[in-house]
């Protein structure tokens, strides 16, 4: 065995220019699945983190009853008459859960904010100042003037792209009309204290963040929530363990505990479809590659008929024989997914440091969630399947020529030309 | 210059397998190549078409300002003057749809048997866009009605009645004839709040559409926001996009810049377009990965066929051949190659993406995936003459810019080095 693998590697050689334009293919076609991957895939983790880090977290409590899952796109159906009347036993739930980093009550509904002149349609989201900056990222994204203070019962911090849909400013007094508890009109007055921008418009369009005091207040609320956001020690492998360690401690028939993936199962869908989609067109690539390289192994085969011949006459079986061609085709496949891999790897690290930058697309990738400059992902997984693909190119295409060699008759063989 | 053609044709078949293969993968790629640019073009002009066709229209006037802010401080105060603007009778122009459009709220109210307001049932709110719009005109310009999945479209008739998504029914928990409070602020700033009925529940394969849009007959909702008879949008649909241009310029140097925007599509919907040359840019580098794969096959197919033939040129040039026929043949030799590879590829691209105008490919199991890009779940290719033309052209280019390198190595042989060559 060890001998044939050395002939093939040898054989590899004796025509360094062949052997060198099959491995450049499959170098190619290998980095442009690489790249495609790390790069749908960066797309698909940002609009997940975005939306994880800027308001969804790991995990939500909520009343068993509260419809927590997302219809399609659509972000903004809260359910206010549906929340947690003593939330004093589910927050030592939280907080007895070993896996659970942080945690934030939120009261949330849907409504209006008017100044003077105009109105916009915007969830109001009541909460904890303090535990929303260790959950999410909102306090973070301050562009102009403050974060609210918790005792505050008429301060907002509201986007920047709201204001200027409003056309107010830092300081400028806006109303919020919404429904309350009861479904009468609920109203109250807010000095906007700071801006904040996230890597999406619609976002900072649509979200306004006063503390969960004066949310209670206003809507008649006293001491409820509607949900529990919290954030989870290493989400990728302990999201499930976290979630049942917080469930465990709750009453199932008065709340649910559920995952970002159980609340917006699109998302998930959306890596998992764009995911196929590239394997499906490098499938389709690489078998476009199988052909040339039948072709050049096939020509190496043909141009040793005398060689295979003596090896034959030398007491070589055929299935050794065939196995020698086998091996110079994996041979050719190591090399070019060695070079694909590494070549791949370079430009998905390198992107996924410095970003695609996508300005010029800023509306559609906004639609998504995204901002303008894309981070490619460098997922081990791409490079062990990208190159298992293009190993199991390289051995199909070699079965053809391969059992060509391996019926030669040696006389024959010999004797040819 | 004949004799150097037919040598180049019979080498190619001098070794039919090897030759056969290379043609193998250059039909296959360009095949692939077709068929993907053909799908492509396909479910575009699917999105497109239905985002204009279903509510957007080709173009759309509003007072200045209204686009970016859509707010009923940008209204169309002399509505009457603004349409006549329009050249309605105008062979280029379908019809056209005044509209208000604004933000708004809706909640479910529930009436219980008896009458009363059913207490028991909880109240759902959800943020919308509130759209009055006149229904014989929309009947006209759009395709809305016919997408309605139960009870009927709007009508001047029922005044209080309105047509929901079939989301936004889903998650308000209403379905036809359920009634529902529209809140807003009107033109006076005030808040106000109105029952309406639904009378019919849509399904437009646009997410916006059909999570967040009430629509309401005109006069309606006119009243409803003290309005008289102002509107945001003047929507124009034209019956062949080619006259977007034309029209949306006859109609913007008609009307005062500085009070009215006339935006196309594409302004009104830049995500929509957006997304068309982003979706391209991700088709062009799969179909130039796959172009150059098939182009390395085709360069060493050309390679190997010269210098397996090193005698065979110095006998050529020996003999008296110039440097340049030598080239002209290994030239001429994957050109041959290459355009029969081109040729069945053609052939089989245009079968496949045949078939594909007649059958869909169906993702229906993704469909409310696809909605949030607007695609269509039944997608069908368009079949258009640059598709082979441009394809065909760029496989073609690179495979005789391939052939350049072995065509030099045959000419540069020295007649007396190559004919001694083993």
């Amino acid at each position: 065995m060890g001998t044939f693998v050395r002939i093939a590697w040898r054989n590899m050689w004796r025509n360094p220019r062949r052997s060198g334009l099959v491995v450049a293919a499959m170098a190619v076609g290998l980095w442009g699945l690489i790249f495609s991957l790390g790069f749908m895939d960066g797309m698909s983790r940002q609009m997940i983190d975005n939306t994880v880090d800027s308001h969804m977290g790991h995990l939500q409590v909520h009343n068993a009853d509260y419809q927590a899952r997302v219809k399609g796109f659509n972000m903004f159906h809260y359910q206010l008459d549906k929340y947690i009347s003593d939330p004093g036993p589910v927050e030592q739930a939280i907080d007895a859960s070993e896996y659970v980093v942080a945690w934030s009550p939120r009261i949330i509904t849907t409504g209006l904010a008017t100044n003077a002149q105009k109105a916009a349609g915007v969830a109001i989201v009541g909460i904890d100042p303090k535990r929303e900056s260790e959950v999410t990222n909102i306090a973070r994204s301050l562009v102009n003037g403050r974060y609210i203070e918790p005792a505050s019962e008429n301060t907002i911090f509201i986007g920047e792209a709201l204001a200027k849909k409003l056309g107010i400013d830092v300081g400028s007094k806006i109303v919020l009309m919404a429904q309350d508890i009861h479904r009468d009109k609920a109203m109250a007055a807010f000095r906007v204290v700071g801006t904040y921008k996230t890597v999406s418009s619609t976002f900072d369009k649509s979200f306004v963040y006063i503390s969960i005091g004066a949310a209670q207040k206003m809507l008649g609320m006293a001491e409820l929530v509607n949900e529990f956001v919290i954030l989870v020690d290493d989400p990728s492998k302990k999201l499930e363990v976290a979630k049942a360690s917080v469930a465990q401690k709750l009453d199932k028939t008065k709340y649910s505990v559920m995952t970002w993936r159980e609340i917006w199962p699109l998302l998930v869908r959306i890596v998992e479809m764009s995911n196929i989609f590239t394997y499906v067109f490098f499938i389709l690539i690489f078998i476009a590659m199988a052909f040339g390289i039948a072709n050049a192994v096939l020509m190496a085969v043909f141009e040793r008929i005398r060689e295979f011949g003596i090896m034959k006459a030398l007491g070589a079986k055929p299935s050794q024989v065939f196995l020698l061609v086998a091996i110079e085709s994996i041979c050719l496949g190591i090399v070019g997914v060695a070079t694909g891999i590494l070549i791949g790897w370079a430009t998905v690290y390198y992107f996924g440091r410095q970003g695609v930058n996508l300005a010029v697309f800023s509306a559609v990738l906004e639609q998504m969630g995204l901002g303008s400059v894309i981070y490619t992902s460098t997922n081990v997984s791409f490079f062990i399947w990208g190159g298992l693909i293009a190993l199991v190119t390289a051995f199909l295409s070699s079965l053809w020529p391969a059992s060509k060699a391996a019926k030669l008759v040696p006389v024959d063989a010999i004797r040819h030309v | 210059m004949s004799a150097f053609l037919k040598l180049a044709w019979r080498n190619v078949w001098r070794n039919t397998r090897r030759s056969v293969l290379t043609i193998i993968a250059v039909a296959f790629g360009l095949a692939l190549c077709i068929y993907t640019y053909a799908i492509a073009v396909g479910y575009h002009n699917q999105m497109i078409r239905d985002a204009i066709g279903v509510f957007a229209g080709h173009i759309q006037v509003h007072a200045r300002g209204w686009d970016d802010n859509q707010t009923l401080e940008y209204l169309i105060e002399e509505p009457d003057k603004t349409i006549a603007t329009v050249p309605v009778g105008d062979k280029r122009i379908v019809g056209l749809a005044p509209r208000v459009v604004t933000p708004g709220l809706v909640s479910r109210k529930l009436v219980a048997k008896g009458g009363g307001e059913d207490t028991s049932k909880e109240e759902n709110t959800q943020f919308i866009m509130i759209v009055g719009a006149d229904p014989a005109a929309e009947l006209k310009i759009t395709i809305l009605a016919d997408k309605i999945r139960r009870g009927k479209f709007i009508s001047n008739d029922d005044p209080t009645g309105i047509i929901i998504g079939e989301d936004l029914a889903e998650s308000l928990g209403v379905d036809v004839g359920d009634r529902v409070l529209l809140w807003t602020q009107d033109y006076y700033e005030s808040l106000q709040a109105q029952f309406f009925f639904v009378r019919g529940i849509y399904r437009a394969g646009a997410f916006d559409l059909d999570g967040g849009y009430a629509i309401a007959p005109l006069a309606t909702i006119q009243r409803f926001l003290n309005l008289d008879d102002m509107l945001t949008t003047v929507t124009v649909r034209l019956s062949d996009p080619q006259h977007l241009e034309d029209v949306s310029g006859e109609i913007d140097s008609a009307l005062n810049p500085k009070v009215y925007e006339v935006l196309t599509w594409e302004e009104v919907m830049p995500e929509l377009r957006q997304y068309v040359v982003f979706d391209d840019i991700g088709a062009y580098v799969f179909l130039a990965i796959l172009i150059i794969v098939v182009a390395f096959g085709i360069l060493n197919t050309q390679l190997m066929a010269v210098f397996e033939r090193i005698k065979e040129f110095g006998t050529m040039l020996a003999l008296g051949a110039r440097p340049s026929q030598v080239a002209f043949t290994v030239f001429a030799e994957c050109f041959f190659m290459t355009g029969v590879g081109v040729l069945i590829g053609n052939v089989l691209g245009f079968i496949a993406a045949y078939i594909n105008t007649k059958v869909p490919i169906n993702l229906s199991s993704e469909a409310d995936l696809l909605a949030v890009f607007g695609i269509d779940p039944k997608m069908y290719a368009a079949i258009t003459w640059p598709n082979f033309v441009i394809c065909s052209g760029i496989i073609m280019g690179l495979a005789l810019l391939m052939s350049l390198w072995p065509a030099m190595k045959a000419a540069r042989f020295r007649p007396v080095e190559a004919l001694r060559y083993v």
